[in-house]
């Protein structure tokens, strides 16, 4: 049998269903030689703002149980360099260029995007969840009429695949990923961190200068698996699934929740090559259940 | 860089809760003083992310790390026997500038388990003849690891219990050296205050940095220092060796 594992999400198509989630792989070029870039649908770039910003100051970066916290503040080179220095290395590659997007107000998201608009990149993620600056992401991304507004205006700038990225941190999730299907997005992709705090007792300071953080890896899959499943049974665009994918099954318990892709975060910091792997895993789980595209995985999931 | 499958060849205690490691790294890499590889821990330890490890020696496909029991991931290499395999990700970061020595005199030097690049810096310094000093501070003679040392080492102790009493800035000022040029790695507190010393010397001090890292190869981000003039570099990309005078020390 013929396997398909190609996605379509909008007017675009992924070649397969793995990405490197935003902020794991930064832009491409430091994972080279690492991983089988044939294998991998997407890199979801390191968020790119309209001016560089220098990020938070460390500590930025602590180990919790079964989880990392971070707090890195959206540090990244700004869309003009950008362009200037780390576009063509991924324009030249097989997946596709998945811009991560932020800013502080909808115009600056509307300028960044434009920016980037007829640079040949594949689509756009729109990250209305990072939980570690003061402006922007976040405070729009919890609230549905910010959310469909600032889709709505993104959708008019642009016919390439427009993703945007949810926050596990609301009261209902699906209401979110509603507001943004109204405001046209092609997909919605979730989940980002948790809001989370680490404090050292011996020193009675907080682990993080930023105080709070952002929580992921193995600790939030259950939270990810369950609001993919939630949100897929809201909307009927696809939704791209992720938090503390450490092994191809875990990829394949988000597929079977309802994701149409997946995304590897925090995983690729201890194995660079993990992509490879959950893509082969992918592979063997529907030549095993007899699985001809990514569709089918939903129809597999059973009551306990 | 590599993700290498490396082979355990030594692994012995060398001074309480601290630890010579031997083990296999591909024939054809590359390994400078100061740079370091990324472990993998497969026991079940609990802890998640890799840890980074200076390297204190390498050649001909062999490399050697110093390291100090100081958590779970630690302790749990400390159990590890030859023979036994772990994932590494190596060469990391860049390593200590050689090229600026010059006519300048070598002073190393080395705080704690800071040791181990400091003592692959003073092989690969020696083999060139470039005769350099080494200054070792440690906390109390017990924890002395006596078998790694040049004989010419000045020892320093917290305590007094071995050697200079005081810090290895004690050390450093029993030593005469016309234009030193300063390499060191040891605690933030011992390379500040050396940053200050080399300041005062009108010299120049190359530290080694420790930071707690995510991907150890340039992406995460996660792993900065501030530096003078604002803004941040990445320990494990930038560094972890970085001209003192670069560094912002009042935010460390």
């Amino acid at each position: 049998m013929d396997i398909d594992v190609t996605v379509k999400i909008g007017k675009g198509v992924l070649p397969t269903p793995t990405g490197a989630a935003s902020g794991t792989f930064g832009y491409g070029d430091e994972f080279a030689g690492l991983y089988d870039p044939s294998k991998l649908g997407a890199v979801y770039t390191k968020a790119i703002s309209l001016f560089p910003r220098e990020g938070n100051p460390p500590p930025r970066l602590t180990e919790t149980p079964s989880g990392i916290l971070n707090a890195i503040g959206l540090a990244n080179v700004g869309v003009e360099a950008f362009i200037e220095k780390k576009l063509e290395f991924l324009l030249k590659q097989s997946f596709a260029t998945v811009v991560n997007i932020a800013g502080s107000s909808p115009d600056e998201y509307v300028r960044t995007l434009c920016r980037l608009s007829d640079s040949g990149v594949w689509g756009f993620e729109i990250n209305l969840s990072c939980p570690n600056v003061k402006h922007g992401c976040l405070a729009f991304g919890t609230d549905p009429h910010h959310v469909e507004n600032l889709t709505a205006l993104l959708r008019k700038e642009t016919d390439k695949p427009l993703i945007i990225k949810l926050t596990p941190n609301v009261t209902d999730i699906g209401t979110i990923a509603e507001a943004a299907e109204a405001g046209g997005a092609d997909a919605v992709s979730l989940i980002n961190t948790l809001l989370g705090m680490a404090i050292d007792v011996k020193t009675a300071r907080f682990k993080l200068a930023n105080r709070t953080g952002g929580l992921s890896g193995p600790a939030v899959k259950p939270v990810g698996v369950a609001a993919v499943y939630n949100v897929s049974r809201r909307v009927k665009i696809p939704v791209i699934g992720m938090g503390g994918i450490m092994c191809a099954d875990d990829a394949v318990e988000y597929l079977l929740a309802g994701a149409k892709a997946v995304q590897i975060g925090t995983g690729n910091f201890i194995t660079p090559g993990l992509c490879d792997s959950v893509y082969d895993g992918i592979v063997d789980y529907m030549k095993e259940k007899n699985l001809s595209k990514i569709d089918d995985f939903a129809s597999l999931l059973q009551d306990a | 860089m590599t993700d290498f499958l490396s082979e355990i060849l030594v692994n012995e205690k060398i001074a309480p809760d601290f630890y010579r490691l031997r083990f296999t790294v591909p024939m054809d890499t590359e390994i400078l003083p100061g740079s370091f590889f990324s472990l993998k821990d497969e026991l079940p330890t609990g802890t998640l992310l890799r840890r980074p490890f200076a390297f204190s020696d390498a050649g001909k496909g062999e490399a050697e790390a110093l390291y100090q029991i100081r958590g779970k991931t630690t302790h749990a290499l400390s159990l590890r026997k030859p023979g036994s395999r772990f994932q590494i990700l190596l060469p990391c970061g860049n390593g200590f500038p050689i090229d600026k020595i010059a006519a300048r005199q070598p002073v190393l030097i080395a705080g704690g388990v800071g040791l181990g690049p400091i003592l692959f810096l003073y092989r690969s310094l020696s083999r060139k003849n470039r005769e350099p000093l080494l200054v070792a501070g440690f906390r109390s003679a017990s924890l002395i690891p006596h078998s790694q040392l040049p004989a010419s080492t000045v020892i320093c102790t917290d305590d007094g219990s071995f050697g200079v009493k005081g810090s290895v800035l004690d050390g450093v000022r029993e030593i005469s050296a016309k234009q030193p040029l300063f390499f060191a790695c040891g605690p933030t507190a011992m390379m500040k205050a050396l940053a200050f010393e080399a300041a005062q010397r009108q010299a120049d001090a190359f530290v080694s940095l420790e930071a707690m890292m995510g991907c150890s190869l340039g992406a995460c981000m996660g792993c900065v220092v501030p530096i003078c003039g604002g803004g941040y570099k990445r320990v494990c990309k930038e560094g972890p060796v970085f001209d003192a005078k670069e560094i912002l020390w009042t935010s460390m």
